[in-house]
């Protein structure tokens, strides 16, 4: 799927497809500081120390004041850099947060040359990236850049399995089962270690998305009893995993399972606009219309 | 440098919120103003002795060696860079530690304390740098839940000039009214809010206003203010992490509900419940129990979630 926008300045900035973002981030890996350029300034200084003491001029006296006048410009105006970039870093955390995908994609994606020196926030643009890249279902290209980020985490640092959560549900999204499969078991006994609620909420709605990828309803609905309960961390990103829950026992309809569905349903579109939820998942475009059940009847 | 140490040993438990048990000896001992007034004083007076005997020194130097001799010249530049960089490297490194100061308050420890009563006792440090250091102890505070202590540190920060240290003011003036709710002081949290409301503000920092600002109109019974712009409010509200969002939910429940507005309590107050623990809740509720007439909401509104 490729869209596009139109840029204030008539450019056209199209949805990057994998071999870009590969390109990309492989031209963009963070560096860190130069360390020719952290030393430049000190061997100039002491060029300049040098020359001062060799040439018995008044010029020559008046040097070292002047390289150390450079010097300090330098190293402020170095430390100027990194605050602006870090301000511009938060502000295209925030657009994530505002869920505008599009233009967030744009910005982070012309920002991130500019941050392979500051590699601090340059892992933060990356996920930015690969956020955006995700909701707006460029799934290939979504996974590419996690795997970034994930080759340059440890195994069992909490982000780290944030992100492979996340690519695991990507992978699920564009049908590839077995790397999911292969990612979420490998990932199980991690969660299990981590008390993160929020971590443990991502993994169940991975493991809910798996099971509805793969028909396996019966499965999804075994895990109703708790879900209010294991999702509650994510937020209203937790209706999503209603949502899910009420097709499921769509799925499964039988004259008992109908309430069911309704329950859900509303629970789902109670956090987030069924408009909303059928963009990320356009299966659940079945359950679109239903009748919302009152207050007393849930 | 170091100084002795100044500090009040009594600690602050007046609120009993600490997560240390009462008897366990404090490594940061209780917050007193007078001892950030005196140690910003010495840095002061410090800096100021320094720059005077400095220039007493080029003075006498200039004066005393031919100036055109490059090798007199030179001795006035080691003397002044020498100084120079001895006065900064303290600050240098204690700017460095700002951050890793933060870390550790998240991750929890005890060596976040021994490491704040470290930098606070160096000297001299720029009056920016040493008011950094104690809004770090203010974060430390909030998260060992010593809401009173909060409070005064944060009032005690905020009654100097800033300058460069202005960055913080905004997250100073929230941990003060968020602390400011949990003691009770709401002259404080009227005050703090008002003053939020002239700073320019992250997003983060403007849903943190939002849920204060939800709560403390709720708790005053001014649900018409709290109700209005309701939709944006929800939008902002599901910006927020599960909990402060389904907090704000409920208080903008009750407050509907107050308002004679029962379709709109009973959907708040179900998102309420998908977003927090019954317990939570529970908590919210009690919080603004002493103005609450709405307490049949969730009877009337039935349970999402369970």
């Amino acid at each position: 799927m490729i869209a596009s926008f139109t840029l204030a300045n008539s450019q056209v900035f199209q949805l990057p497809p994998p071999d870009q973002v590969a390109d990309h981030l492989a031209a963009n890996v963070p560096r860190g500081p130069s360390r020719l350029v952290s030393w430049v300034p000190m061997m100039a200084f002491f060029a300049v120390l040098v020359i001062s003491l060799t040439f018995d001029h008044v010029i020559a006296a008046v040097l070292p004041w002047m390289a150390l006048v450079a010097v300090l410009w330098f190293v402020s105006a170095r430390a100027r850099r990194v605050r602006r970039l870090e301000r511009q870093v938060v502000e295209v955390e925030e657009m994530v947060m505002l869920r505008h995908h599009l233009p967030t994609l744009e910005r982070a994606w012309q920002l991130l040359p500019s941050l392979v020196d500051v590699p601090a926030i340059h892992g933060r643009m990356v996920s930015c990236i690969a956020h955006c890249l995700d909701q707006l279902q460029v799934y290939d290209s979504a996974i590419l850049a996690y795997s970034f980020l994930i080759d340059r985490l440890p195994g069992d640092h909490d982000q780290a399995v944030r992100l492979s959560i996340e690519r695991s549900v990507a992978q699920l999204q564009i049908d590839h089962l077995t790397d999911a499969d292969d990612n979420l078991r490998g990932l199980r006994g991690l969660v299990l270690s981590i008390n993160n609620t929020v971590i443990n909420g991502a993994y169940q709605f991975s493991q809910l998305v798996q099971h509805v990828r793969t028909n396996h309803f019966e499965d999804a609905v075994a895990l109703a009893p708790v879900l209010v309960e294991q999702l509650r961390p994510l937020g209203v990103e937790a209706a999503y995993g209603h949502a899910l829950m009420a097709l499921s026992y769509h799925h499964l309809s039988d004259s008992s399972g109908k309430a069911d569905v309704d329950v859900w349903w509303h629970r789902a579109t109670l956090l987030m606009p069924a408009v909303e939820l059928i963009h990320r998942f356009g299966e659940l475009r079945v359950l679109d219309d239903r009748s919302i059940p009152s207050g007393d009847q849930v | 440098m170091m100084e002795s140490d100044g500090l009040s040993q009594s600690g602050d438990r007046a609120d009993g919120g600490s997560l240390k048990p009462p008897d366990a000896e404090l490594v940061l001992p209780a917050f007193v103003p007078a001892t950030l007034r005196r140690q910003l004083l010495v840095d002061s007076v410090i800096w100021w002795m320094f720059t005077v005997a400095l220039m007493a020194a080029l003075g006498f130097i200039l004066v005393v060696v031919d100036q055109q001799e490059s090798f007199g010249m030179l001795v006035c530049f080691v003397l002044f860079g020498a100084a120079w960089i001895l006065f900064n490297l303290t600050n240098a490194r204690v700017a460095q530690q700002l951050p890793q100061i933060v870390q550790l308050i998240e991750a929890g420890g005890r060596e976040t304390e021994s490491l704040i009563r470290h930098v606070t006792l160096r000297r001299p440090l720029h009056r920016a740098v040493r008011l950094l250091v104690y809004h770090r102890m203010a974060m430390l505070r909030y998260r060992q839940r010593r809401f009173t202590e909060v409070v005064v540190i944060c009032r005690s920060i905020l009654s100097y000039t800033l300058g460069p240290a202005r960055q913080v003011k905004a997250h100073l003036l929230i941990m003060m009214a968020e602390a400011g709710v949990e003691c009770r002081d709401w002259h404080g949290v009227g005050a703090a809010l008002a003053e939020l409301h002239r700073c320019r503000l992250s997003l983060a920092e403007a849903l943190r206003l939002l849920a204060l600002q939800t709560r403390y109109q709720v708790q005053f019974g001014d649900d018409h203010p709290a109700l209005d712009g309701i939709e944006h409010k929800m939008l902002m509200a599901d910006l927020m992490s599960s909990e402060h969002c389904g907090a704000t939910n409920a208080l903008l429940s009750i407050a509907a509900s107050r308002s004679n507005r029962p379709d709109l309590a009973r959907r708040l107050w179900q998102r309420a419940q998908l977003l927090c623990t019954p317990q939570q809740l529970e908590e919210v509720k009690s919080a603004v129990m002493p103005t609450h007439q709405g307490r049949d909401i969730s009877a009337s509104s039935g349970d999402t979630s369970s």
